[in-house]
């Protein structure tokens, strides 16, 4: 019994232990706030999306979008869906290949999103994060913009009128780059070596007490 | 230390709780001011097969087959149109996004501000006639019991062959009013009422000197005449919004006449035909929308000023506390860059503008609309442009907005380039003729739009939308505006 507890109490330590060490790790691809007041509409008839690269394996835990109502403070509350697509073979976001979908809640003008996102896990390769309203059945209502001229822009953007059969299509020139930000953890390799290393040597503890 | 608490008094903290939970949650949706009505407004979406709008040349279709022109009986090779918009004449592709986007704003209502057809023609019996009979005016039928252009002998004629009447004048105007029809009739059915305004394009006769046609008026209620008012059907689309037509201000009778006596003078108007349907106005709420005929046959290039000062003086003494105003052509012409250039854009003429056309009027017009705090949509010009003028000479700093939303598709008046800017620049504002040089907006390429939001305070905020000419780039907001309160 004690060699059990033992064995559970490294890897517990282990675990809290790596935990800190991933908390230290969170990367971010953030464009920065917009610094033009000219903007992108943002509704069931419109939306959009911009291309993200991840070097290695990432757990993502934020998808945000600036986004404003120009006034209208009855959009507060309403709901936009924020979801995660493959590159498809024409660079653009594949809808036939999604990795991940919530609903958000507009909370005013600023960044708006998903923050706590739990199990989406993805590996390194491009992606798109696209801001959508009445997507994946979700009876979406907001009516909205995304100012544009992002200090960082992102590689690509692309927009949808959320009907044809074509989907997203690439935008060509400057000057759509929205406000986006993607947060994650990153497992660096030090971390994932303590951690081996701590179930280990616990387990060796545990083994030697037993004998 | 510790009370002890009954059952009945733990209900009621939980129930002091909840009330509590829902105040917080609940207060800032109060706090909010929450839009009862919306409307958009555009114009212009029709084709032009001898100077068609660029964007959307196919050159693959160059020469297949020919497009009716309204010239009686004739045709031109296809410049390059697919072979609907050769024949119905639209600009199906960026009007269908257009609608596609007014529909997804959920507007309870659109008015469309003229030029929904090519038309220009003569919506009368086919040119081309084997035989024809005069017959007495005495023993037929008035066309229109206003008219005063009604001919003094009606004739009847038999047409020379079955092609002389298809590509008739008259069969164009219907056909190309029922394909556009065909395009708006979703939004009625998805939540949103289409208000149609004449342009000169469903008046005018450009054969006949560019001159409205009594014909035209007619073919005009025949195709458009069940919208002004459908009562069941527009109380049905505002039943969402707890607003409804105003019966007791409502009458399809309340128009501009040649009978009508405004300040001891009659007919101060010019009206020479029967403008019911053409022009007319409404109230739904505290909102008053007036819908004026630019173009009426007899008086081109004049609105019915008079008439619409008292129609919003009306409206006003009624409780109006918004005014909006539809027309075709701008009272004042935007000179964007390239205009009056050779090869660069349109050349402005006497009919470019209600200033234009009769400076006087013009400006009398412009003064109705300011002495009210109205607010004036039109198109005409194929282009984007809010301003608010205080006279011709004056273009800024007047209490009203002339908002210029007629880039609904038809081929765009700035041909100064192939492709347009990726962003827009600020909105210039310019209707007397610039001198040096002009800075070329990216608006004045963009197929263009406003929609207004009415606000439970009273408060109007106007945005206005666009796309470039790609077809495949986002649609940007031009701008947010606050509309005037009415006086």
């Amino acid at each position: 019994m004690k060699k059990i507890n033992s064995v559970f109490g490294a890897a517990g330590l282990a675990l809290l232990l790596c935990q800190q060490v991933q908390a230290d790790t969170v990367n971010t691809i953030s464009t920065g706030t917009p610094t033009n007041t000219e903007s992108l509409l943002l509704n069931s008839g419109q939306w959009l999306a911009g291309e993200f690269t991840l070097s290695q394996f990432e757990t993502i835990n934020t998808l945000e979008g600036y986004i404003v109502s120009n006034g209208d403070t009855t959009q507060i509350g309403n709901t936009f869906t924020i979801s995660v697509y493959d590159n498809s073979p024409s660079g653009a976001p594949w809808l036939a290949s999604e990795e991940y979908f919530g609903q958000a809640v507009f909370n005013g003008d600023g960044w708006n999103g998903l923050t706590g996102i739990t199990g989406l896990q993805l590996s390194a390769g491009t992606y798109w994060v696209a801001f959508e309203v009445g997507s994946n059945g979700d009876s979406d209502s907001l009516q909205a913009y995304m100012p544009v001229t992002t200090p960082n822009p992102l590689a690509a953007y692309a927009w949808y009128d959320g009907v044809s059969t074509s989907g997203y299509n690439l935008v060509s020139g400057s000057g759509y780059d929205v406000g986006v930000q993607v947060a994650g953890t990153v497992p660096l390799p030090s971390s994932l070596l303590l951690f081996a290393t701590g179930i280990f040597g616990f387990a060796r503890f545990g083994k030697r007490k037993a004998a | 230390m510790f009370t002890i608490i009954k059952n009945s008094q733990k209900k009621a903290l939980f129930a002091a709780a909840i009330s509590l939970v829902s105040a917080i949650n609940v207060a800032p949706a109060l706090a909010s001011d929450p839009v009862v009505l919306t409307f958009s407004t555009v114009g212009d979406s029709r084709q032009d097969p001898t100077t068609p709008d660029e964007t959307v040349i196919n050159p693959a279709m160059v020469g297949v087959g020919n497009c009716p022109i309204t010239t009686g009986t004739g045709t031109i090779a296809n410049p390059g149109l697919t072979g609907q918009d050769c024949k119905w004449q639209q600009n199906t592709t960026a009007w269908s996004r257009i609608l596609r986007t007014i529909q997804s704003e959920k507007s309870n209502l659109l008015f469309f501000n003229g030029d929904m057809i090519m038309g220009y023609g003569l919506a009368d019996i086919p040119v081309s006639r084997a035989s024809s009979v005069s017959i007495p005016v005495a023993t037929t039928a008035t066309p229109n019991p206003a008219d005063t252009e009604t001919p003094t002998a009606l004739t009847i004629s038999t047409p020379a062959s079955i092609s002389s009447v298809v590509t008739s004048d008259l069969m164009q105007f219907y056909q190309q009013y029922g394909f556009w029809r065909g395009m708006v009739a979703n939004l009625m059915e998805t939540g949103t009422y289409v208000v149609p305004v004449p342009g000169n394009h469903e008046t005018e006769c450009k054969r006949c000197g560019k001159k409205s046609q009594w014909q035209n008026e007619n073919a005009w209620r025949d195709n458009m005449g069940d919208l002004v008012l459908d009562k069941t059907r527009l109380n049905n689309i505002l039943s969402s919004t707890g607003l409804s037509l105003n019966a007791s201000t409502w009458s399809v009778a309340n128009t501009p006449s040649s009978t009508a006596v405004i300040n001891g003078v009659t007919n101060p108007d010019g009206i020479t035909t029967s403008q019911q349907q053409l022009s007319y106005s409404f109230d739904i709420g505290t909102n008053h929308f007036s819908v004026i005929n630019t173009d009426p046959a007899g008086n081109d290039s004049h609105a019915p000023y008079n008439w619409l000062d008292a129609d919003l003086t009306a409206a006003v003494a009624n409780g109006a506390t918004h005014l909006f105003v539809f027309g075709h052509k701008p009272a004042f012409y935007y000179y964007y860059a390239g205009a009056n250039v050779a090869g660069t854009g349109e050349t402005t003429s006497s009919s470019s503008s209600l200033y234009l056309a009769d400076n006087t009027a013009g400006t009398n017009f412009w003064n109705v609309i300011m002495k009210h705090n109205a607010t004036y949509f039109c198109g005409h010009e194929h282009i984007y442009n809010v301003s608010q003028p205080q006279n011709n000479a004056t273009p800024t700093g007047g209490p009203s907005y002339q908002v210029i939303v007629g880039a609904g598709g038809s081929p765009f008046d700035d041909l100064l380039s192939t492709t347009s800017p990726a962003t827009p620049e600020s909105v210039g504002v310019q209707t007397t003729e610039p001198t040096g040089t002009v800075t070329a907006l990216a608006s004045d390429r963009m197929y263009s739009w406003a929609t207004v939001s009415i606000h439970k305070s009273g408060a109007v905020v106007m945005n206005t939308y666009g796309f470039d000419t790609t077809l495949t780039n986002p649609i940007v907001n031009l701008g947010t505006f606050t509309l005037p309160t009415a006086q």
